[in-house]
């Protein structure tokens, strides 16, 4: 017994958001309503609880999620499935978060959970998998308006994916055979490259051999050569060493030579005139010694030398000697003699500068003195003796005093006159305020001739004879302190002139003393004359005597110099000839490094180690090249094989789907006029693919078939080709879904078409979509056990 | 959610019949086209060509390498 829709429950799922259920029984199932109630909800239901996806899910036209209804947190599906064994119960629960719960409750009672267990149950019940459902069971209205209106090739994907033959083709040309040859000429390039790589490589390692032989033959004849030269080298070594020796020896001996040469100068002086020097020397140390007060010892040491009986050396000695005492007693002498000289000078000095020191202090009262008299000079000169100017003051103190008294008298006078006239300017008469006597206006008249004395001329003459008096007594004074004071300063002047007498002798003492030591001084710088003039000659006559030595050792050393240039010259071919060895033996010497650095680094640089690299690799790329070979032939025998295999099964099934629908034709097509309907496989020349070719047989004829037919015919035929293939398939569902068949045919071919599907698909069950009600009520009125499901019915349940 | 496949189980089956006829006389490129039905049932293109790029470089995924010619 095939698998059959038993019952569907719906709770929150799309369209539906409370919980609608409905039995499924054996016949037709028309689930009918307006568009957007629902309809497809049902059906999609359906399929999301046998796979746990749906069309619109595998397209991606929505998520998971959205088939929660929006209203609601969470769907329920539960379908019944029943087949000989009983009833199978799956129920989904799909929360908004993405969760799921999945149960199959098999008809043993056993329980299986989980998403992936469930829908392998489903496709082992079904013998479908989600995609041979979809396309086979589930007849939709899309891939039918693609088959009848759709373009060729549209038309021919849309068949190869029914025929599920599109899955094959995809997986032919899948295989990237293409990528695997390409990485096949690489590795063999690659391979090919090694293997050139490696035969330069031996041929270089093969020239290195070569090379390294031929060096070290050639090290071995320099080694042998360079034994022979050593060994002549060591035979001639002693002269060579005699004659450098005595080379530099004798360079050594001509520079010392022209040393002495420059040394002695143009001149070289006689013995006899050194001898006569040396007596020169000797009578300037007499000389000098008579001059000095010195002992009689040293004065006689020059004298008893015999200058023309000794050898010059020691004449020399005697005289340096003799001069060198001589020349320090000179130099004790003089700075004695300098000592004294300043003392005596220095004691002199200082009387003098005492006795003017005492002058310096004095020479204040002096100046006073002669201030005194001149101020005593100048009075007598202006105002005449002291008496004359003591007769001056008494007569002006006279005439002050009666001055004063007049300028009292006055002023009193003057007050009296003013007091009586203010008073008679107030009222007739007055008293009189000295006498008491009555005045009135009329005595102003008598006032007016009374004699006035002026007060301010009295005054002014009174401040005159004062100014005077005060002149004269002041000149007085100062005539006074002036003649005190020359009393007083009288002894300072005595004592200042006795200094002025001692400061002359004083003066006159220095001077006398200076020129006598003036003159003993003469007699030293003789003294020093004398002694300058033996050293200067000593000097001279040791200068004399060293170039006379110089002399004698150059002649010395010219004779040893000739003797040496002879040898010199015996000796140079023998050394001339060591050195050529010498030098041809440094020159094999190099040779001899540079061919050891050569074998050294041929040695060390060998290209055997990368030969040994590029050999394993080239043994590793040739396991590659072996086995990309073997893989690319493979996969170019695989990719053939699924061609070969693709166009096996398309044949096969245009086969069956001829007989099938022509068989269907008969059964679900109501008129006449086609005849026959047939596929046929064309191979496009251009693009070499695959096309199928859809034709139909009216009136004996085989036209395209989309040429003759109208829409609702296209719609049958397509119908009549999706059942076809529905039969043929190889599965367990005795069930048919489908979405919106018929849209465009009549009652007619709709009411025949749903009479006979059962009967040509193979099915027990059909579920119909659809939106018309009057083909639903049709239905219902001329078949037997139709089962309407109106969706608004459904909500209404909710 | 099932598991998405490539290719159909009934054609699958189909396939596999067909190819142990074809390859018959290769069993190095029999298995290797199973092998590559397989992933691609599962993978899909993208499959197919990883496990291929596999045996390329060696790697013997879904089976030896060297018994799929590789």
């Amino acid at each position: 017994m095939p698998v059959l829709l038993k019952s569907l429950e719906v709770e929150g799922f799309r369209y539906f958001a409370g919980k609608i259920s409905l039995q499924i029984g054996e016949g037709l199932t028309v689930i009918v309503g307006p568009v957007g109630s629902g309809k497809s909800s049902l059906l999609s239901a359906i399929s999301y609880a046998l796979y746990g996806t749906e069309p619109g899910l595998r397209k991606r036209l929505y998520s998971k999620e959205d088939l929660v209804n929006v209203s609601r947190n969470s769907a329920r599906v539960v379908l019944e499935l029943a087949d000989e064994k009983g009833v199978y119960r799956i129920t989904r629960t799909l929360l908004k978060s993405g969760r799921e719960d999945v149960s199959l409750v098999k008809p043993s009672g056993d329980v299986v959970y989980g998403v992936r267990a469930i829908s392998e149950e489903a496709e082992r019940l079904l013998g479908l998998d989600f995609e041979e459902f979809y396309r086979s069971v589930f007849l939709n209205f899309v891939d039918l308006f693609l088959l009848a209106y759709g373009t060729p090739m549209r038309r021919s994907k849309v068949l190869d994916r029914l025929l599920g033959l599109d899955a094959i083709a995809g997986l032919a040309k899948s295989i990237p055979v293409r990528m695997v040859g390409e990485e096949l000429e690489r590795t063999r390039e690659l391979y090919e490259q090694t293997l050139e790589d490696m035969r330069k490589l031996e041929d270089e390692v093969q020239a290195q051999t070569r090379r390294l032989e031929e060096l070290r033959k050639k090290r071995g004849a320099l080694l042998e050569q360079l034994k022979k030269l050593n060994a002549e080298i060591e035979r001639l070594l002693p002269s060579k060493t005699e004659y450098e020796s005595l080379s530099g020896g004798i360079k050594a001996e001509e520079q010392a030579i022209s040393r002495l040469k420059q040394a002695l100068g143009a001149k070289t002086p006689g013995e006899e005139e050194l001898y006569v020097l040396a007596e020169e020397i000797k009578q300037s140390l007499l000389r000098a010694a008579e001059l000095l007060p010195v002992s009689s010892e040293l004065r006689e040491r020059p004298t008893k030398l015999d200058v023309f009986g000794s050898d010059l050396r020691s004449v020399y000695a005697s005289l340096k000697e003799a001069g060198e005492a001589i020349s320090n007693e000179y130099d004790r002498c003089v700075e004695e003699f300098e000592r004294e000289r300043a003392v005596r000078l220095h004691e002199c000095q200082m009387r003098l500068k005492a006795v003017e020191e005492q002058l310096i202090r004095l020479e204040p009262a002096v100046r006073d003195y002669e201030k005194a008299e001149q101020t005593l000079s100048r009075i007598s000169r202006d105002v005449g003796s002291e008496e004359s100017l003591r007769d001056k003051i008494a007569s002006l103190e006279r005439k002050v005093r009666e001055l004063k008294d007049k300028l009292t008298y006055a002023r009193m006078i003057s007050e009296l006159r003013r007091h009586i006239v203010d008073d008679l300017a107030r009222r007739d008469a007055t008293q009189c305020p000295v006498c008491g006597s009555r005045v009135d206006r009329a005595w102003l008249k008598t006032l007016d001739i009374l004699p006035r004395e002026s007060v301010p001329e009295v005054e002014a003459e009174l401040k005159r004879n004062e100014a005077e008096l005060e002149k004269y007594k002041r000149v007085m004074d100062e005539l006074q302190y002036a003649k005190a004071r020359r009393i007083e300063l009288q002894e300072s002047i005595d004592a200042y002139n006795e200094l002025l007498n001692m400061k002359e002798e004083i003066s006159e003492e220095c001077e006398a003393l200076k020129e006598s030591l003036q003159q003993e001084r003469q007699n030293y710088r003789m003294v020093e004359l004398h002694v300058s003039k033996a050293l200067k000659d000593l000097s001279q006559l040791r200068e004399g005597i060293e170039k006379l030595e110089l002399a004698r050792r150059l002649d010395d050393l010219e004779k040893s110099l000739e003797e040496k240039r002879l040898r010199l010259e015996e000796l140079f071919p023998i050394a001339q000839a060591c050195r050529e060895l010498e030098s041809k033996a440094g020159k094999l010497r190099e040779e001899l490094a540079r061919l050891e650095g050569e074998i050294r680094g041929l040695e060390s640089h060998s290209p055997q180690a990368q030969l040994e690299e590029l050999e394993e690799r080239s043994r590793s790329l040739k396991e590659r090249l072996v086995r990309l070979e073997e893989l690319y032939e493979n996969l170019v025998a695989v990719r053939s094989a699924y061609e070969k295999i693709l166009g096996y099964l398309r044949e096969q099934r245009v086969k069956e789907l001829n007989e099938e629908m022509n068989s269907l034709l008969k059964l679900l097509y109501p008129y006449s006029d086609i005849e026959g309907v047939r596929l046929l496989v064309e191979e496009n020349p251009k693009t070499r693919r695959n096309l199928f070719k859809l034709e139909v047989k009216i009136r004996g004829e085989w036209t395209p078939f989309t040429i003759r037919l109208s829409d609702g015919q296209k719609t049958v035929i397509m119908l009549i080709l999706l059942s076809a293939f529905f039969k043929r398939l190889s599965h367990n569902a005795g069930f048919l879904i489908l979405d919106e068949p018929l849209p465009n045919v009549d009652e007619k071919v709709k009411l025949m078409f749903m009479q006979n599907i059962f009967k040509a698909a193979g099915v027990r069950q059909v579920l119909i979509t659809t939106q018309a009600e009057d083909v639903v009520r049709a239905l219902a009125s001329e078949m037997e056990g139709v089962r309407v499901v109106d969706t608004r019915e459904l909500h209404a349940q909710t | 959610m099932s598991e998405e496949r490539f290719i159909g189980v009934g054609v699958e089956r189909e396939v596999k019949k067909l190819l142990e006829q074809e390859l018959s006389t290769n069993p190095k490129a029999l298995s290797l086209a199973q092998q590559i039905l397989e992933v691609y049932a599962r993978e899909g293109r993208k499959g197919v060509v990883r496990f291929v790029r596999n045996l390329v470089e060696g790697e013997t995924g879904a089976g030896s390498a060297e018994e799929l010619g590789g």
